[in-house]
């Protein structure tokens, strides 16, 4: 057990904010000793609550889960007013990423490939310690300049059912939520969070969200309408769910092929073990972890290495070029002169 | 690692000098406090009607808070709604610090069965008016205060330690496990878990929720004539040693309760730091006037 609330909030720089969360205040920081870059996530205490629960329990969680694909918490500073969450700096979350990376929204294959093992690696170690992440979206999964992908924003959500209003007002996404969630369960499990993947997956090779609902009932009628309307038959206990409707509307099921005919074959078979409806039948993350999808993953791993590699040299070679040209022509040699700084 | 099983212990130098000792308070004098602590969250939590788990969380929650901090300087009454506060925000039981404020000036004002209440007797009873117990705003904003500020005191000083396991949906699997599963064992061993959280020995912080599961288990199946087979506990990770020091420590809360009803009585509610200081001095000068 440990004494935390030494430090001071003045340690670190306040730089640029990145963002504003339901309950908390993102910025870019530096901590002014080691010039480290940070993400500082302040939380404003309130006079009549105090501490918000939800930061209790982001607290309580990332001061357990080390893992090099879950943002790691570095520190928490406590003052009268305000509670400051210093968190390891990430350049950019899934979602601006694809934004400003992918071909609209698209990314490429390579790519696709290593954030889902990591995103899976992730989702396996928080289950092995229990604990469920019950809100995966791609402004949850942080990426930074080496490529790697970590799991963000723990604790957001509650023990029991997931709040579709927060304080705000603002609604919580309701894109990459299980049918089983949708339909009202309470006792569901880790496999929510394995439908959230198999939907950030999809999105990843199309850039658009898989089941972009509007309400409850819309999100689940969008699902339907691509995985097929459930019945007692295909989905045993169903009509229990508090959710559940006699007359939801029926649909065959659809050919995965067809609405991501840019997804290999394997992909496929990784991706609809994803998204099954019957949360029992859905693949665990460690399973997932061995699909054969991922059997080529080292080497095109190595292949983008090599290549990035070679883009650099020859962009290295551009800016020698450049600079030689620059002194023949009697410019000053600066830092401006090169191609794009990486 | 974070697991559902497991709570953070505490350790032997913890244990063998709290810091309320080094901070002057006699031993038994925070053996009294803590119990008088865990008693008025267990009775508040019955009124605000919040479920075991809720009321238990509190009580660890509690204790764990004295582990790392003194009695002299963070009073009692604040930690106790510091913690029933934190607590149902935890387990997802949001309650208002309005609630809790009243429902302790209640307790602590009125007659009642609990043993940290003034002694229900006819005269007592007849004697309170609604005054003694009603919380004025301006009390009540006092209250507030201290309770948010013992809210993030425990959070400072358990660096947000805040998962707690408990034995009681344990204690069911065990014997749904050894088909013993009786309506009157599960009372009996329920009753023995709550019993524990005010046990002298500080049983939640000193052993895992499975061994206590176990302890209570096997006092109960025994009390209500239910057999179990031989040496079935080591099947659930616990020694024939630790099982009978929690059994000895579960079946000693009642005769220790008894005694500490009496002695808070006789030293009349220390629940701030004014009295508390008050408590202190007496001792000081009755101790100087034995060695004269």
């Amino acid at each position: 057990m440990d004494q935390s609330g030494k430090r001071h909030p003045s340690s670190f720089q306040q730089l640029e904010k990145l963002g504003e969360g339901t309950y908390a205040t993102v910025f870019k920081g530096r901590n002014r000793q080691t010039g480290e870059l940070v993400a500082l996530k302040e939380i404003h205490l309130d006079s009549e609550e105090g501490t918000p629960s939800t930061a209790i329990r982001e607290i309580s969680l990332m001061k357990e889960l080390k893992h090099e694909n879950i943002v790691s918490l570095h520190d928490v500073i406590h003052t009268e007013s305000k509670l400051m969450l210093v968190f390891e700096f990430m350049d950019r979350d899934l979602k601006k990423y694809m934004d400003h990376r992918g071909d609209r929204g698209a990314l490429d294959y390579v790519t696709i490939k290593s954030f889902m093992h990591q995103l899976l690696q992730g989702i396996a170690f928080c289950h092995e310690n229990r604990v469920l992440h019950r809100d995966l979206k791609p402004q949850n999964l942080l990426i930074n300049n080496k490529g790697m992908l970590k799991l963000a924003d723990f604790g957001l959500a509650r023990a029991f059912g997931i709040p579709v209003n927060t304080f705000s007002n603002e609604v919580v996404t309701l894109w990459y939520r299980a049918p089983d969630v949708l339909l009202g369960s309470r006792t569901y499990n880790t496999s929510i969070d394995i439908w959230s993947a198999g939907c950030i997956m999809a999105e990843m090779y199309t850039g658009r969200p898989l089941f972009p609902g509007t309400t409850n009932e819309d999100q689940l009628q969008k699902i339907f309408r691509l995985m097929g309307t459930p019945s007692e038959r295909s989905w045993p206990g169903i009509s229990q769910y508090p959710e559940y409707r006699s007359n939801f509307h029926v649909y065959a099921t659809q050919d995965l092929r067809m609405i991501l005919p840019q997804v290999d074959p394997m992909g496929l078979d990784l991706l609809s073990r994803m998204l099954q409806l019957r949360p029992e039948m859905r693949v665990s993350a460690k399973d997932a972890l061995r699909h054969p999808w991922f059997n080529d993953l080292k080497q095109l791993r190595a292949g983008l290495a090599q290549q990035q590699g070679q883009q650099q040299a020859s962009a290295e070679r551009a800016r020698m070029d450049a600079a030689v040209r620059a002194q023949q022509m009697g410019a000053p040699m600066g830092g401006h002169v090169g191609g794009p700084v990486y | 690692m974070v697991s559902l099983l497991c709570n953070p212990l505490a350790t032997a130098e913890q244990l063998a000098s709290s810091p309320s000792l080094s901070d002057g308070v006699p031993a038994d004098l925070e053996t009294t406090l803590r119990w008088a602590g865990c008693t008025l969250i267990q009775s508040a939590g019955i009124l605000l009607q919040l479920p075991q788990k809720t009321i238990a969380t509190a009580s660890i929650l509690f204790q764990r808070f004295y582990l790392l901090s003194s009695l002299r300087a963070y009073p009692l009454l604040p930690t106790v709604h510091g913690a029933l506060y934190l607590s149902t925000k935890l387990t997802e039981h949001p309650t208002k610090p309005r609630d809790i404020i009243n429902v302790t000036t209640y307790l602590l004002s009125c007659p009642s069965p609990s043993p940290i209440s003034p002694p229900p007797s006819k005269a007592a009873v007849a004697a309170v008016t609604p005054e003694q117990y009603y919380v004025s705003e301006s009390t009540y904003y006092t209250a507030r205060t201290a309770l948010l500020a013992a809210e993030t005191q425990i959070l400072r000083a358990t660096g947000f330690q805040t998962a707690v396991s408990l034995p009681y949906t344990l204690a069911i699997n065990y014997l749904q496990a050894l088909d013993a599963l009786d309506g009157a064992v599960v009372r009996r061993a329920f009753g023995y878990l709550t019993d524990a959280l005010v046990s002298p020995g500080l049983l939640y912080l000193t052993h895992q929720p499975n061994s206590l599961a176990v302890a209570a288990v096997y006092l109960a199946a025994r009390e209500e004539g239910v057999k179990l087979p031989g040496g079935w506990w080591e099947v659930f990770d616990v020694e024939r040693e630790e099982l009978g020091f929690l059994v000895v420590g579960m079946k000693g809360v009642t005769e220790f309760v008894e005694k500490q009803v009496k002695v808070w009585r006789r030293e009349g509610g220390l629940w701030g730091v004014d009295e508390l200081e008050m408590a202190l001095e007496r001792r000081r000068v009755l101790e100087e006037a034995m060695e004269e």
